[in-house]
């Protein structure tokens, strides 16, 4: 049977693929030390040791869906800049960086375009914030969550 | 005409430079930390699921569903990677966040989560315990073996 879904899966030139968006790997800098990230547009960015991690990929995949649905002027000027500033301040242990709207927000999108799967790492990629004391917790009024 | 290929030109320099930098960015400084140096040996002759938990008496809030372990099983004679999010530094941060200060690993034999499910085996006390202070993990270089 011929999937017509977006292609998951690597090509014979080396390049791989997750939904369709080119997945890149590299250990330079902060992603070789453990850390991923994703630009719609551009890609996945993951260590080459989570190349095939799909837990991980589907959270970054999340973020695609957040520049589908919300416009990459959204993701690129509201997203990324609190995203980034969460991850660094949970990256020292202040807070729970998937409490902060712009992480739990991508688990719940990418959550819901599996199909809420029961596979789901709930507990490492929550679809709702997990600790309140963030001061991120809640997406602004204008984005839209309704399924 | 030439003015306005110029134009386009200078317009594609500057999105090519941007997505580099945001790349550039990305690569150094990441947006999803974690941590991925815990790895889980399986030297038995079963299949099997592992889970962590904050206390050495796992708790069913802390489950994920049946599916996502039989999903992410470990093979006989296979070492799998656990990734703990939000930090590089994420499986310190959660031995420091348990009740007793350790890293309390739970494994779970994928046969019986077949026949039962997780949160029956959990009831019902089915599983074995491993639990690890961080200066063991540290001499152990992380690398946890289940015989």
């Amino acid at each position: 049977m011929i999937s017509t879904g977006p292609f998951t899966g690597s090509l014979a030139d080396g390049t791989s693929y997750f939904e369709g968006v080119r997945v890149h790997t590299t250990e330079v800098g902060a992603i070789g030390n453990g850390a991923a990230g994703t630009l719609p547009g551009v890609g996945i960015f993951v260590n080459p040791k989570d190349k095939y991690n799909i837990n991980l990929l589907r959270h970054e995949f999340g973020h695609i869906l957040q520049a589908r649905e919300w416009g990459n002027d959204f993701f690129y000027g509201t997203i990324v800049p609190i995203s980034l500033m969460s991850a660094d301040a949970a990256n020292n242990g202040s807070w729970d960086h998937h409490s902060t709207w712009t992480e739990w927000t991508a688990n719940l999108l990418s959550w819901r375009y599996f199909g809420k799967p029961a596979d789901w790492d709930i507990n490492t990629y929550p679809i709702y914030p997990v600790q309140y004391s963030n001061i991120f917790v809640y997406p602004p009024n204008s984005i839209n969550l309704r399924d | 005409m030439k003015e306005l290929c110029y134009m386009n030109n200078l317009n594609f320099n500057i999105t090519l430079k941007s997505i580099h930098i945001l790349i550039f960015n990305l690569i150094l400084s990441g947006c999803d930390y974690y941590d991925g140096r815990l790895e889980v040996q399986n030297t038995t002759s079963h299949e099997i699921a592992v889970e962590t938990f904050l206390d050495s008496i796992p708790t069913l809030s802390e489950l994920n569903k049946t599916e996502y372990y039989l999903q992410n099983s470990i093979s006989p004679g296979e070492t799998e990677r656990l990734i703990e999010m939000g930090s590089t530094k994420g499986w310190i941060f959660r031995i420091e966040k348990s009740k007793n200060n350790r890293l309390n690993l739970f494994v779970f034999q994928i046969d019986s989560l077949k026949k039962y499910g997780v949160d029956s085996l959990v009831s019902l006390g089915i599983y074995d315990k491993y639990i690890f202070s961080q200066q063991e993990l540290d001499s152990k270089n992380w690398k946890v073996v289940i015989e």
